[in-house]
Order: C-alpha cells, then structure tokens, then sequence
C-alpha cells in the first residue's frame, strides 16, 4: 500500500533528521555564518513538525481502518548474539504517533523561540545543535520497540539534558546541577537497565511487540515466580518495580526529583522543551509503552499511584514557597508529572498521555513567557526583584494569564479536561485517600500561579530595588513562538476530548495499551457523573483559581511580599514556609548523606586503605628485602682484617666441634 | 599464504625494531660528522669550527669511529660499482640507517602493513565456512618435550591482533619529540588536506604549534636526534611480543612473549618517564615478573606432564589427567593474568606506571598490556581446568566487583588526572574479569568489552597528553575551562568521557550490557546489581574530571592546552567513529564467527 511506504518514510525524515541537522551545525560551527545555521536548524525543525503530524494522521487513519494498531520499520542491528538480538526500528502506532507530534512541535517551536533569545548569544549555534539532537535522541525513544533501543534514546536526552543544563559551562553552579542531574538520572538508568536485562532474559528478545504479543501466557508465568529474597513481590513486580526506579528518576518524582528545579541553571528555552515538554514526561511514557506489564502488577500499579498522588502535593507545596520565577514552574511541572503518574497508577493509561500533550503546550507556554519576562527585564529570575511588568509587557502577561489558566484547568482550557479526566480516574478507580491528595494538589495549583502572575505582573515595589534596565517585552520571533503554543494550550483539550484521546478506545488506541476495560484489577465504585464529587472536580480549577486571586489581591496580608521572605519572626506560617522552600530538605539530606559519605569512603580509600594497606604491602616487602640486604652487607665490607678475623673464628668454632666430638661421643 | 601473513605479524615489526633500533644509534653519528661535530663519551661538543671552515671541501674523517661512516658516504664506492640493483640497495641501506627522517617511514610502514594483514587475516577469517582458526608454521624448538615454535589465528585472537596493530599505529605519533612527528605525518596530511577545501573544516586554524628544532642549541639538538627512532624501535618490540602473545599455539612461546613485552614498556617508561620514571618501572616490572614467574613453573610443571607444549594438547591433558594440585594451578595462573589486569589488591603498579609513562606508552600499556591478562584467562586459563573455573569463578565475579567499586572510589579521590584515569582503567577491566567466568555470553562480553576498553582509553590517554604537553602537570586542580580555549580538544574529551561511562550509541554501552547480562544469567541478580553501580560511580568521577578541567572558567593557564595537531585528530576522530560503529552495530564487527570460535575454546 503506498500510504504504508508514505509513512516509513516520514517517520525515517521525522526521526532523524534532527541528528544531521545538529551534526551539521555542530561540525560547521565555525565555518559557516551563525544566522545561516540557526535558521537552517529552525526551518528543518519546522518541516519535522509538520510531517510528523502528517505521519500522525495517517497513523490514526490505518490503525481505525484496522490494519494493525502497531508497524514497525526495522533500520538496523544494534546487538547480535546469542542471547539477544536487538533491532533499531521505528514503531509507529498512537502512542508514538502522538509523541512524536508533541516532541517535535515544541522542538519547532522551541527552535525558533531560540532564534531570538539566545541571539546575543557566542554559542547559539552549538546550542540549536544540542537541542537538534536531543530531539532526535528523544524521537528516537519515543519510536523505539527494542527496549535496548529505548534505552539509548532514554540515556541519549539524558547526556543532551547534561549539556543542555550545562551550557554555559563557565557557570559553576550550572556545571553542578548538570552533573546532578545526569548522576541522579544514571541512578534510575541502572534501575531501568537491570529491569530490562531481566525482562530480556526472561523473554529471550527485547522487542516489546514479541513480548506483548506473548503476554497472556507469560505474563501470567511471571505473575508466579516469587523472588525469594524480596518479600512476596513475583518476578513481573520486581520487574516492573526496576523499570519505575528508571521512570521516576526521569520523571521526576518523590525521591528523585532533586534534580530538576536546580536544572533550570540551564537557558529557559531548554527547561522548556525537556524540563517541561518533552524529556521528564518520558518516564511516562515508558509506563505507557509498557503498560501491559504494569496494568498485571498490582502492587507496583499501587505504588505508581501513591508516588504520584505524594508527589503532586509535595511539588505544588514547594512550588508555593520559591522564589525563583523558573523553580516555581519546575516543580509545577513535577506536581504535573505527578498527576500522569497517578493516571497511570489507575490504569488511566490514555488519560496520563492525554494529560502529557496537553501538558506539554502550556507548561511549554508557561516557560517560554517566563524566558520572555527574564530576556526583557535583563536576566533577573528572582520573582521579589520583579513586579508591575504588565504595563511593559502586556503580550507576554496574557500569554502567561493564559497558559496558567490552562494550567489550573478552567473551563475551555487544555487542562480542564485533561486534568479533570484523571481525577475522575482516581475517584473511580476507589482510593479516595489519593483522589484528595489530587485535589489538593489542583487547588494548589491555582495559589502558585497566581501567586506567580501577582508577584511578575501586578505586585507594586515599595523599596527601590526595582528593576533598572528598562523592560521590554518579547521579539516578534518569540511573541510567534508563544502564539503557537498558545493556541496548543487553548484548543489541544477540546480536539482531545472530542476524538476521545483520553479514554482507551480501541478504535482510536489500537491495542497498544492495556484497557481499562477489561482489566482484571481495576474496580469500579460509585456511577454516574452526577454526584457531587465529580461536579466539583468540574469547577475545582475555577473556584481555587478565583479564590486565589482573591486572596492575593484583595487580601492585605500578602501585599507586602512577606511569603517570599525568610524573615526573622518565626512564626508558625514562616517555618512550614521555609520547609516549603527548602523542599522538604531533600537536598540538604542527600548532600548530607550520600554525597559527603561517597567523598568520605573514597578519601578513606585513598588517605589509608590504598596507602597502607594495598600499596603498604608491597612497600613492606621492599622494605623487608632491603633490611636483609643492609644486614648481610654487613659481611661484605671489604675490610680484609674483618674477613680474617670471621674465617678465623669460623675454623676455630670447627675446630671445637670436631673436638668435641672426638672428645666427649667417643 | 596465510602462514606467511600470519608470519609478517611478527617478523615485521621485528625488521623495523631492528632497523630502527640501528638507525637511532648511527644515525646520530652520522649527523655529528655530516655537521663537524664529534661525539664523546660523556657528550657531545663542537669542533673548532675555525679548524673546520678550511677543509670543508674534501672532508678527512680521521676518527676511528667513522671509518665505517666514511667508506659508505664516499659516493664514489657506490657510483664504481656496476651492479644498479645492489648499488640502489647500499644507498638505501645507507639510508635507513643514517637519515633519521627515513626511521619513521620505516615505522609508520611496519605498522600500516600489520594493520592491513591483520585486516586482510580478519576478513578471511569471518568469511570462512567450516576452518575457524587456521594453523600455522611450526617450528621444532625442542624434539625432547615437544615444544615449537608454532603461531596460530582464530577469530578470537585476530580482534586483539587488530587492536594492538591498531593502537600501534596511533602510539608511534606520541614520540618522545613529536615536533618531527608532526612534520612529517601531521603537517603533510594538513597539506593535503587543506588543498580540497571542503574539508577545511575538519583542521583546527592554528595546528602550527610544532617546536622546530631549537637552533640555537645545538647541542641539545644532537641528543634529540634518533630519540624517536629509539622509540618507535621500542614500540614495534612492544607490538611484536604482543602479537606474538596472542599468536601463540605454543604454552613456552606463550610464556616468552607474556615475560618479553615487560622489556620494552620497562625501558619506555625508564628513559622518557616523568619524574619518578625509575621508581614506576622497576615496581612495574618486578611486581609483574613477580607473579608471572610463579607460572613458570606451574608451565614447567604441565609442559613435562603433558609432553608437549601445545596448548590444545595441555589442555586435553588436563581434562583426562592431573588429578593432584589442580586448584593450585589454577590459582598460580589466574594470579599471574590477575596482575596484569590488574584485580584489586594487586594493582598498585598500574597507576605509577601510568602517571610516569611518556603518553604513547600509557596508551600502549592501557590499551593493550592489560588485556593480554584477559586474553590469558580466556585462551588458556578457563579452558584449561573448567571445573576449578566453575567453583572458583562466583569468587572472582564476587571479587571483580569488589575490585570495580574499589577502584571506582579511588577515581574519585584522585587528583591527578592520568591516575584517575588508570583506576578508570581499573574499574572497566573489573567488568572483564567478571563477565569471563559467567560462561559463553561472558566471555563474549569479555573480548567486546576488552575491545572497547582498548579503543577508549586510548583515546582518553592520548587527550590527557594532549592537554598536559605544554605545562607537563596532570593535576586536575592546573586545567580549568578548558573547552573555551580549546573547543576541539574538549569536544573530543567529552566524547571519550561519555564512551567510558558507557553511553549507548558507544561501545562501552554494549560492553558494559552484555556483560551485566552475563552476570544475571548466572543468576547473581545482587552481584550483577552491584556491578550496574559502575554505571553511576563511573559517571560520577568521569564527570567530576571533565567539571573541573573542560568545563568552569579559563584560568591562567587555560590557554597553554596546546591545539590538537592533524595526526592527533585523525587518531581521535578514527577512534570516535570506532566507538560509535561498535556501539551502534557490534553485530557487524562482533558476527557470528567469533560465538562460534568462543564455543569451540569451551568444548575443546
């Protein structure tokens, strides 16, 4: 069929032509006329995006026709031997299909925001070469079927992130949390990698669609192996266990989650395409892709969800406390990832990546406006310095009213749907302890931005450390930029629910992902949409957006900005603050514990047990040898009195002896 | 036909040590009488250059010692005689042994031509059918114990073959003087080069940062001459034995190639070492003699049992006979390769002779040194007493992680960079010893990853003397923002830095899996857990190293990185697209041949 070859060979063009455009601009950096480069980079992306949404359309087109909800492109051999022989391929089913088209139209438009932000830039063409490829790495997870090959694209955004957050590497603290957040995230890596080694060798192959194409026996083989050293957990549930250490590392979440707010060290157009948009939601996407197992294992799904749930409210807790205009964001994005997960944890499989894409475009949205309001007011992050800005930048205030709204979910907005979708999964799938903590975390939501918009937009300086360079607001580029994801965050809700993204239709879906429907383990409480609980859910968003306003611009007690200040007075609401804004210690405990107990084994190793003990031994054997040698030269003087005197007393000894003998034995 | 090619492995860089080692020696005699300068045996100085200036036109070589010099620079001898063919052979001869320039054609053509054997041997042997390996040459050395002199190549050795000829080419470039070096290979290839204009890119503007000789010293000038050949003779010596290593059939010749590779490396990093050169080579050679030599006599010992020093035929001794000391055997030569590897309590020589040695014998030594260990273990060790291997080899996994997360915290803990490096070392190599006694997959996963280790740290060792040549400090705390003065070198060390971490998409990525792999097939899910730690540890120290010297601010001595010279960067660039190729498709280099050839060593 043509449409098939058509297909393939948008995919092949989507996948990879980010790798040669940023091979390209990295190898002609400096041969080349940088505006040449950077447009070329922007343009090709451009075309990236668009076909991708082609490859998307007709994706959807022949998985409702009914030819097969999945096809797989094979491109080459990664590792052949007798154990495993593992394929790069591009599987192209809604799942990838949909992915790629989020990835690449923020890439787009990330790409073309960076046009003119990072103008003033030296190293702007090495940095669209970094985003080109870490596109392309994560193109390349998102389309992989090899888990092998997933695992590269999942290392590959992983070293993209390192660079990308460390660009400007004269920046010490920038190199510090680049190397954080590779180092935490190579921690989950090893999770990820040791739960696919043991998912290979229990299968044989490595390419999720001859694993799930096997699932109804093996998995329910799996099922009842018990690990004798884990507690009651079955092989499927170790597995699925080492696979959501990876997810969360990437993701994000509760434990693992250190990394991302000091992440946004890096230039804002990269928090926005793979702190926000693309990168952390890939541990999502992981749970999606390999939902089958998850959906089988009970307790993991269980855990998914408690990890989200906590999460959500943990984030949106720290978020309410910062300072930093980008720390705000990043954590709303974790409390975000935080609700996938949950999703997830519900069997919402559908819901947690229709809340991805919508996800995507306004947290894109959010990030980029926040990079236009520290391009215009020269650099500066810290919300207390800032204030009053919607006078001099009116365009980028709507566009961050609006991209909050959509965050906090009201009504037309992207999140409304999205969002309200997986609450109602929570409260449907009967854990109501989990369905509070998510609306908590919604209403929560609401307090943060618009404390966020209050303090950027509206808040009036009283003392004079107000900004000194005039502001002005976004250049046409990035004003265009905003545009688009503007209308993403508006409208990708509404198309959404409309073709059912969120609900695990088969006719729209395929069988990629396990149903809701019919799986065993998910229950049903409660009915209709009628009941009271769900109607809040619906005006949840408005109601706390309205209420937060209120309190923020109508109340007196947050005028002064003393939410945001460690002041001396510690009163009961500054200390759960300072907690707030330290995020719970986290770090401080990590620092504390792991960090300085590594330096303190490795000094150990190196001041005394390499010393004295490893080298020691050998030093002692020197030393022995060279001892004896001393003591025996003793004899080699040279001094021939000495020797006479030795020969005589030796013969003399003799002499005795044999006397003796004579003597006294005979 | 093959015997011969099989041969040229070692009888190549035999002829080029010789020829090299000659020339170095005359070479500089030769250019002391061309320049009126004589050479005495407690240094060199000029003759009176009035004395000289008279008889310029007919030179009188009174000396003794130019008699010989003499008799062959008279061009008349030469022109006399009638023969042109043995007339162009005496020029040529003249010449190999008197120009120095000539020494490193001679090397670089050694080289190249075992590179392409080796090739040329790779390719018959992944094409052929039914013959995995192919025998050849022996020679009777001993009638009585049945001991020859016999080379043999299957699909196991030819990847270390290529390695070490490979590795050969790349550490010939690090001679003690690299200013011919680049003269000759460095600046002609840029000229080539940058006559087609496309490929301008590739070059960095600035490469001209050769030192001419000085000529104001001309003295100094002297004792630099032949230093190079004497180099190159010494790293074709090194390439030989370790061809010969690897070639070997025979248990002795084993034994002598294993002992004779210490020469060469104990004078390489004897003469042009750092500053405690003396003190590195001799722990370096004694603590490795030490242990090499118990094996003897565990060789002695099974070479008199077995009544012939073939392997095979020990080895199919072994399974039917030799009921007493087995376990102590085998633990004589396991220690006798641990060293070499080097496993933990053991290593302590590793990072001296690393951080003293001159830059092409770090890379030599890092590169292929320690593997002649692993390939020790595989050919000769696990297929020897199997059964012993079995037991005693969950100790050596257990120990081989000890060992990587020892080492890895060591890394960390350094301050000079080359050390840090060596304990890298240490730590991958940890993975090999691990993987080589977790059955089939494992020894697969060993030779991959021995393969790869040999490719990176190569690289990594040719980029830390990149950047220490012009301050000769390898502290870490003395390099800071490296990659704003010198964008190259850092991409370049970025690259090697992720590759050693084990970046998928890079050959240490597919090492480090299949060696994992190879642990939890055996069912260790703990130890293989323990060992999927390296991932983060060595990320951990890898990325502490490149915070602090490529990246961070310039300082003063930010600039005094010396820009990579056109040899340098092909090496790099050849080495970069070998960790890619591999990482990407290690099927097509790995194939199905060498499985074969691993399952055949285990069943013979």
């Amino acid at each position: 069929m043509l449409h098939f070859e058509l297909i393939e060979l948008l995919a092949k063009f989507t996948v990879f032509s980010p790798l040669i455009t940023g091979l390209i601009l990295l190898i002609f950096r400096n041969h080349l006329p940088k505006k040449s480069l950077t447009i070329t980079a922007a343009v090709a992306m451009v075309l990236v995006a668009i076909s991708s949404w082609i490859t998307l359309f007709l994706t959807q087109y022949s998985v409702s026709s009914g030819s097969g909800s999945y096809r797989i492109f094979y491109l080459q051999q990664i590792i052949s031997t007798q154990q495993l022989v593992s394929f790069a391929a591009i599987r192209l089913d809604m799942l990838s299909a949909i992915m790629l088209a989020i990835v690449t139209t923020v890439s787009c438009v990330v790409h073309t925001y960076s046009l003119s932000y990072m103008s003033q830039d030296n190293g702007q063409v090495r940095f669209m070469a970094y985003l080109s490829i870490f596109t392309f790495a994560m193109l390349f997870l998102v389309v992989g079927d090899d888990l092998i090959q997933i695992f590269m694209g999942w290392e590959g955004v992983g070293v993209m992130s390192y660079l990308l957050i460390g660009f400007w590497f004269g920046k010490e603290s920038a190199n510090t949390a680049a190397q954080k957040a590779f180092i935490v995230n190579r921690i989950c890596d090893v999770a990820l990698l040791s739960g696919i080694i043991i998912l290979v060798q229990q299968f044989g192959v490595s390419d999720l669609s001859s694993i799930f194409s096997s699932k109804y026996n093996f998995i329910s083989e799996l099922q009842h192996i018990k690990y004798p050293v884990l507690f009651s957990l079955s092989k499927l549930d170790v597995i699925c266990l080492l696979l959501l250490l990876g997810c969360m590392g990437k993701s994000a979440q509760i434990i693992f989650h250190i990394w991302l707010p000091d992440a946004m060290e890096g230039p804002t157009p990269v928090s926005a395409l793979i702190h926000a948009a693309t990168m952390v939601t890939a541990g999502v996407f992981l749970i999606v892709r390999c939902s089958i197992l998850f959906a089988n294992s009970e307790a993991i799904s269980w855990l998914i969800l408690a990890i989200g749930s906590i999460t959500t409210i943990f984030a949106a807790t720290a978020a309410l406390c910062q300072t930093d205009i980008k720390k705000i964001i990043a954590y709303s994005t974790c409390s975000q990832l935080g609700y996938m997960f949950s999703a997830c944890g519900v069997g919402a499989y559908a819901a947690s990546i229709f809340h991805l894409g919508t996800h995507a475009f306004f947290k894109a949205l959010l990030f980029l406006g926040a990079g236009s309001v520290i391009h215009g007011i020269g650099g500066e992050q810290d919300i207390r310095k800032m204030g009053d800005l919607k006078k001099y930048m009116p365009y980028t205030f709507s566009m961050m009213l609006l991209g909050s709204m959509a965050l906090c979910g009201i009504f037309p907005l992207a999140g409304f749907y999205s969002k309200d979708l997986i609450l109602e999964k929570i409260y449907h799938h009967g854990s109501p302890g989990f369905f509070i903590f998510g609306m908590v975390g919604a209403a929560l939501t609401s307090f943060y931005s618009v404390r966020l918009l209050y303090y950027v937009f509206f808040h009036q300086h009283t003392s004079e450390d107000k900004h000194d360079n005039h502001p002005h607001d976004a250049t046409s580029i990035m004003k265009g930029a905003m545009f688009l994801l503007l209308i993403g965050s508006i409208f990708s809700g509404m198309v959404g629910h409309k073709i059912g993204l969120g609900e695990n239709k088969s006719l729209f879906w395929g069988d990629i992902i396990a149903s809701l429907d019919n799986g065993k383990n998910i229950r049903f409480i409660g009915g209709g949409d009628d009941e009271f609980e769900v109607l809040l859910i619906k005006y949840l968003g408005v109601l706390s957006f309205l209420s937060a306003v209120i309190l923020f611009f109508k109340t007196k007690c947050f005028k002064s900005h003393q939410i945001c200040q460690e002041t001396a007075r510690c009163t009961m609401l500054d200390s759960v603050c300072r907690i707030f804004k330290n995020a719970y210690y986290f770090d401080e405990l990590y620092h504390r514990v792991i960090v300085k107990g590594f330096v303190f084994c490795s000094a150990m190793a190196g001041n005394y047990l390499e010393k004295y003990v490893f080298d020691g031994y050998i030093r002692g054997v020197v030393k022995f040898l060279k001892c004896s040698a001393q003591n025996q030269s003793i004899f080699h003087s040279g001094n021939l009195s000495r020797y006479i005197t030795v020969i005589f007393l030796v013969v003399l000894f003799c002499v005795y002896c044999v006397l003796y003998h004579i003597l006294f034995s005979g | 036909m093959y015997t011969l090619l099989v041969n040229s492995l070692v009888i190549l860089p035999l002829v080029a040590a010789v020829l090299l080692l000659l020339n170095s020696v005359l070479c500089r005699r030769f250019y002391c009488a061309k320049n009126y300068v004589s050479e005495e045996e407690d240094g060199i100085r000029y003759r009176n250059n009035e004395e000289l200036s008279g008889n310029r036109g007919n030179l009188q070589l009174k000396d003794d010692k130019f008699r010989l010099l003499s008799f062959l620079l008279q061009k008349k001898i030469i022109v006399n005689d009638k023969s042109t063919v043995y007339c162009f052979f005496l020029q040529f001869l003249k010449k190999c042994f008197f120009y120095e320039y000539l020494g490193r054609y001679i090397a670089y053509i050694a080289a190249l031509i075992s590179f392409s054997v080796a090739l040329i041997l790779f390719f018959t042997l992944k094409n052929s059918v039914s013959g995995v390996s192919s025998y050849v040459l022996s020679l009777p050395l001993s009638l009585k114990y049945n001991i020859n002199y016999s080379l043999q190549v299957d699909n196991l050795s030819i990847y270390f073959i290529l390695l070490n000829t490979f590795i050969t080419l790349i550490a010939l470039f690090e001679g003690p003087y690299r200013s011919v070096n680049s003269e000759f290979f460095g600046n002609k290839i840029e000229k080539i080069i940058k006559k087609l204009v496309f490929w301008r890119f590739f070059i960095e503007k600035k490469a001209n940062n050769q030192i001419i000789y000085c000529k104001k010293n001309k003295i100094e000038e002297i004792f630099k001459i032949g230093e190079n050949n004497r180099y190159y003779s010494l790293i074709m010596l090194i390439s030989l034995s370790v061809n010969l290593f690897f070639l070997a059939k025979d248990l002795i010749i084993f034994y002598i190639a294993y002992e004779f590779v210490l020469i060469p490396t104990f004078i390489i990093i004897g003469i042009w070492g750092g500053k405690e050169k003396t003190y590195a080579a001799l722990k370096f050679f004694i603590y490795t003699l030490f242990f090499s030599v118990m094996s003897l006599a565990a060789i002695i010992y099974l070479v008199s049992k077995a009544g012939s020093g073939d392997i095979g035929d020990i080895i199919s001794y072994t399974k039917n006979d030799l009921y007493e000391f087995r376990p102590l055997i085998w633990l004589i030569f396991f220690l006798s390769f641990a060293v070499k590897i080097p496993m933990v309590p053991l290593h302590t020589w590793l990072p001296d002779a690393h951080v003293q040695a001159p830059t092409g014998g770090s890379i030599v030594l890092a590169a292929v040194l320690l593997k002649m260990g692993g390939y020790g273990m595989q050919r000769f060790l696990i297929p020897l007493l199997p059964d012993v291997a079995e037991i005693l080899g969950n100790y050596v996994v257990l120990w081989s992680c000890l060992t990587m997360v020892y080492a890895s915290l060591l890394a960390f803990f350094q301050k000079d960079m080359k050390k840090m490096i060596a304990y890298s070392s240490i730590a991958h190599m940890a993975y090999i010893t691990a993987a080589l006694f977790c059955g089939e997959s494992g020894q697969y996963a060993g030779l991959v990853q021995m393969i790869s280790h040999g490719l990176i740290s190569a690289a990594m060792f040719l980029l830390v003397g990149v950047i220490s040549e012009k301050t000769h400090s390898k502290l870490i705390a003395d390099y800071s923002g490296i990659a704003h003065s010198n964008p190259t070198v850092a991409s370049f060390f970025v690259f090697f830095t992720m590759a050693s971490i084990g970046l998928p998409g890079t050959s240490g990525f597919i090492a480090e899996l299949l060696s994992l792999m190879a642990i939890f097939n055996t069912g260790a899910v703990v130890l293989g857990m323990l060992m999927a730690t390296g991932m983060v540890l060595g990320a951990a120290y890898m990325l502490k190293l490149v915070a602090r010297i490529i990246f961070g601010l310039p300082n003063e001595g930010g600039n005094s990185v010396s820009n990579l010279a056109g040899d340098r960067f092909i090496a790099l660039s050849l080495l970069a697209v070998l960790v890619v190729w591999i990482g990407c498709n290690s099927g097509a280099l790995f194939g199905d041949a060498l499985q074969n050839s691993i399952g055949n060593l285990r069943k013979n």
